[in-house]
């Protein structure tokens, strides 16, 4: 991707301490929208690198602070950005959360990081490429083309002596986050809405106590256990005891049968356990999984 | 943790079939609770796959 192809720079820089010195920070955005009327196509393009490239502190998994935040709505007509940079102090600053609203709970702020001790290169980078063609028939999508990349790399440095009990081995904090959120309505009302978080050090922790970035985490892993987890009555029929005598003989699972049955659970769709399929699902899904494993 | 929730169960037979089954297929935790009328509930939790 051409936001790393100044990776190999900087890697080179990297293997020399003299680097460590100076801490760069660069963010690099690029945004297209265009609309042509005449042949109903639009397009939108988003692009974005950042790169923190500096002293890290393995002693105390220490690095210096940075935040770099955006967010656009890429609305065709009247697109609106918003974004931040910050180091040092100010990223600190800017990523507490002390909120005083009655009822809503007080995050205490991170310390700042002691930037002391013995300095080793620490690189952290993202690249971000998002694209949207849609071609309308009237004011109607009649096609849509999404595409997204994104690579993310950091080296953080460790001691270079072994860890021990006294001195264990510490990782620097670092941070990023994408969310894309990608609307298809009509000329006017498609847009792509990229929100990304990018920090270090103190900062970064800051971030990560926040509710707008846990949130993110929270709700991925709600939707995953709910995926996963089912609910029905009590039901045993023929049906059954038929799955259950394929299933267990003699005390013991049969393998094969096993794998039968879970095939043909994915054929149905049928989600879940077979132990849930034997005594909660419906006589048709049980009669389903049975026709079907006769026929493999 | 996915969980498999399967209420009112009738019987003790019944409740011990399921168990075993749920048990065999790698369940970590089941919760059996009675109800007033006299039939169970199973809630079985399962680790990631």
């Amino acid at each position: 991707m051409k936001h790393f192809g100044a990776i190999a720079g900087v890697l080179t820089c990297i293997l020399l301490s003299a680097c460590t010195d100076y801490a760069t920070f660069v963010t690099a955005t690029d945004i297209g929208i265009n609309l042509d009327a005449k042949t109903e196509q639009l397009n939108i393009g988003y692009s974005r690198a950042e790169l923190f490239h500096g002293p890290g502190y393995p002693e105390k998994g220490s690095a210096p602070s940075a935040v770099a935040y955006i967010s656009s709505d890429l609305a065709v007509f009247s697109p609106n950005v918003k974004q931040l940079y910050a180091t040092g102090d100010a990223a600190e600053l800017v990523t507490r959360h002390d909120s005083s609203f009655k009822g809503e709970e007080k995050t205490i702020a991170e310390k700042s990081d002691k930037l002391d001790g013995h300095r080793r290169p620490l690189f952290f980078g993202t690249g971000t490429n998002l694209g949207l063609k849609v071609g309308f028939t009237g004011d109607v999508p009649s096609s849509v083309k999404f595409g997204f990349n994104r690579e993310e790399l950091s080296i953080i440095p460790m001691q270079r002596t072994d860890p021990s009990a006294q001195q264990p081995d510490k990782y620097a904090s670092v941070l990023a986050s994408i969310n894309t959120d990608n609307t298809v309505t009509n000329t006017s009302g498609t847009a792509i809405r990229p929100t990304q978080f990018f920090a270090t050090g103190a900062a970064a922790r800051n971030l990560a106590k926040r509710d707008e970035i846990r949130g993110y985490f929270g709700a991925q892993a709600e939707a995953a256990i709910a995926a996963a987890s089912f609910t029905g009555d009590y039901s045993y029929d023929d049906s059954s005891k038929k799955l259950e005598a394929l299933w267990i003989q003699a005390g013991k699972i049969n393998e094969i049968n096993q794998t039968k049955i879970h095939d043909c659970m994915t054929v149905n769709n049928i989600g879940g356990r077979i132990s849930f399929l034997i005594n909660s699902r419906t006589q048709k899904e049980r009669d389903a999984v049975l026709s079907c494993v006769s026929r493999s | 943790m996915p969980t498999d929730t399967i209420p009112n169960v009738l019987d003790a037979e019944a409740l011990g079939r399921i168990v075993k089954q749920q048990a065999l297929e790698g369940a970590t935790s089941i919760v059996v609770t009675r109800n007033e009328n006299g039939t169970y509930n199973v809630v079985a939790i399962f680790p990631d796959r």
